[in-house]
């Protein structure tokens, strides 16, 4: 009797697990398996690692670009939303009202006038125009702001004793004591950028000046074999993240409930 | 020299007061100004473009650009293929998850392994996603190679029609764990007793979801509505990357038809597709807001 529900639930995981995973096995299957007759290869790894530099020098820029939009804004929002939950300035509710209500609006809606403002900042056609923009979204701070508000006073009042100053107070104080939802927010705004679509297209001219989310669509459309390996290489940092922040992403993903 | 005395006195008091109420105004500073010129003026430029026409001198026309936006037939299909993508994906990914995470509620305590594979779904490349699905579905996909060998000639799925349903579970299935996590997580602070209490009465499984479970999650089926909406918008990215900018008729969303409207930089057509978005988005949030409010006062009244 045991061993039967046993193996009812590994039969129960083990279906989960492929339906969840389906994309990343099948790539990784596609990537290796070149056809009834040719078999096993690894081909297509060596042509996008080795052959051709072009794959990895995207992939490496891209990862870059999403680093730094994901540390600025994590920045940023850890200092705004200590500010929004923390202290006090003019017009603080209706700030965060605004704010609230930009996140939950799609990027077109402020596309064309980001585009005009860009175009006369010159950042056009550069990744500038991605990163920058991308930097102040309101997103961070309007979720740090609910997780801070959870933090007792008393602690700040503890740290003003001792004469810490405001920014010594976020960074021994609500970092520390937040991060879950700091490591959360990180990864969220990494894979926001990585799957960044919309900007490129409309703020890039040249289609090889696209980053890694966009290019991969049209990558070597005759060969299924460096497709997946591409798709893959896509895949990697976001896994990284993933399984080294596993226990912060799921507390900090569910904890945003209770605030 | 006594009104300078009190005037200074005045402004070093005015000054006192003034920084404890904006302490928090330096931290908040690079963020707000960001979001100033990125986002806030962006948005109201927009809206004065929307009401507005001409090429050099902007003239104030009133709705003129919504009535011929109402009447562009592009702009049509990409609400009604909007709506339909909302109302399909929205409340069948939410009552599923609400099912299973009522179901999962008590067999599985929290395992990591659960929580870990129903989040990656949400956290996978929507690049990798969508070449993954190509291989599936597209042109010379697994799909049509099996209905080759059954003797059926395929086609290039991701331009038919079916391309709508494709989007509709991609949708499901990169969501719908989340939303469970969200549930269970809930779910798991109903004490066991009520339950217990419950049964003893004679309620089944039915009546003690319905009376138990179901009023616990209202606030929480709020939250994962308004999740839900800002999730569904962003399912331009993967009808792009399967479909460019030219997609099937099915798929053609609004984010389509502002997209392709940049290629002649026609202002007049984005900003009032996205006032109209804005305003349309509004009134539901309004609705729902409302709806919890009444159903709350009905609560403490009824």
């Amino acid at each position: 009797m045991v061993r039967i529900k046993r193996q009812k639930r590994v039969i129960f995981f083990l279906i989960l697990a492929a339906v969840l995973f389906f994309p990343v096995i099948y790539m990784l299957i596609c990537s290796v398996w070149k056809g009834v007759d040719a078999g096993l290869s690894f081909m297509s790894y060596y042509d996008v690692f080795l052959e051709s530099p072009g794959y990895l020098v995207k992939f490496w820029r891209s990862l870059g670009m999403c680093l730094l939009i994901s540390a600025g804004q994590t920045v940023l929002a850890c200092m705004a939303g200590t500010a929004f939950a923390k202290y006090s300035f003019i017009g603080k509710k209706i700030w965060l009202v605004v704010m609230a209500l930009f996140m939950v609006l799609p990027i077109q809606v402020t596309l064309l006038p980001n585009y005009i403002l860009l175009e006369k900042l010159g950042f056009l056609n550069s990744w500038k125009a991605l990163i920058i923009p991308g930097i102040f979204s309101p997103f961070g701070t309007v979720w740090l702001t609910f997780i801070f508000r959870s933090l007792p006073n008393e602690w700040l009042d503890a740290a003003r004793l001792d004469r810490a100053n405001q920014l010594q107070i976020i960074r021994y104080i609500i970092v520390p004591a937040s991060k879950p939802a700091i490591v959360t927010l990180f990864v969220l705004v990494f894979v926001e950028s990585w799957n960044m679509v919309e900007q490129p297209v409309i703020f890039l001219e040249e289609q090889l000046d696209y980053p890694l989310s966009v290019f991969l669509a049209g990558v070597a459309q005759n060969s299924i074999g460096i497709q997946s390996v591409c798709g893959l290489l896509c895949l990697l940092p976001v896994t990284f993240f993933f399984l080294y922040y596993h226990t912060e992403l799921t507390d900090g993903l569910r904890d945003t409930l209770w605030s | 020299m006594i009104i300078i005395c009190w005037y200074q006195s005045r402004r070093l008091e005015g000054v006192r007061t003034m920084r404890k109420k904006n302490n928090g105004l330096l931290l908040a500073l690079p963020q707000l100004a960001g979001f100033l010129v990125f986002y806030f003026v962006p948005f109201l430029i927009t809206v004065w473009y929307s009401v507005s026409f001409g090429i050099g001198e902007r003239e104030f026309v009133g709705l003129d650009n919504y009535k011929e936006l109402f009447q562009n037939e592009m702009f049509l299909l990409a609400v009604k293929n909007t709506i339909k993508y909302m109302s399909v994906t929205v409340p069948i990914t939410l009552a599923a998850a609400m099912l299973l995470a009522a179901a999962l509620q008590n067999t599985v305590k929290a395992v990591r392994f659960f929580q870990m594979s129903f989040l990656y779904p949400m956290i996978l490349p929507i690049a990798s996603v969508v070449l993954g699905v190509q291989f599936l579905w597209g042109a010379g996909g697994a799909w049509n190679r099996l209905l080759r060998a059954v003797g059926v000639e395929g086609t290039d799925w991701l331009q038919t029609p079916a391309a709508f349903w494709v989007l509709c579970a991609l949708y499901f299935w990169r969501f719908a764990g989340y939303y469970i996590l969200i549930y269970l997580a809930r779910l798991q602070m109903i004490p066991k007793e009520y339950y217990e209490y419950a049964a003893l009465f004679g309620a089944n499984e039915k009546a003690r979801f319905r009376y138990i479970t179901l009023p616990t999650l209202v606030p929480t089926i709020l939250f994962t509505l308004i999740l839900s909406v800002m999730n569904a918008f962003k399912c331009y990215r993967e009808a792009f990357l399967l479909g460019g900018s030219h997609p099937d008729n099915s798929i053609y969303l609004l984010q389509h038809f502002m997209n392709n409207n940049f290629q002649n930089l026609n202002y007049q057509k984005i900003s009032s597709a996205a006032v109209s978005i804005v305003a349309a988005l509004l009134f539901v949030t309004g609705v729902i807001c409302g709806l919890y409010l009444l159903m709350k006062k009905g609560e403490k009244y009824g």
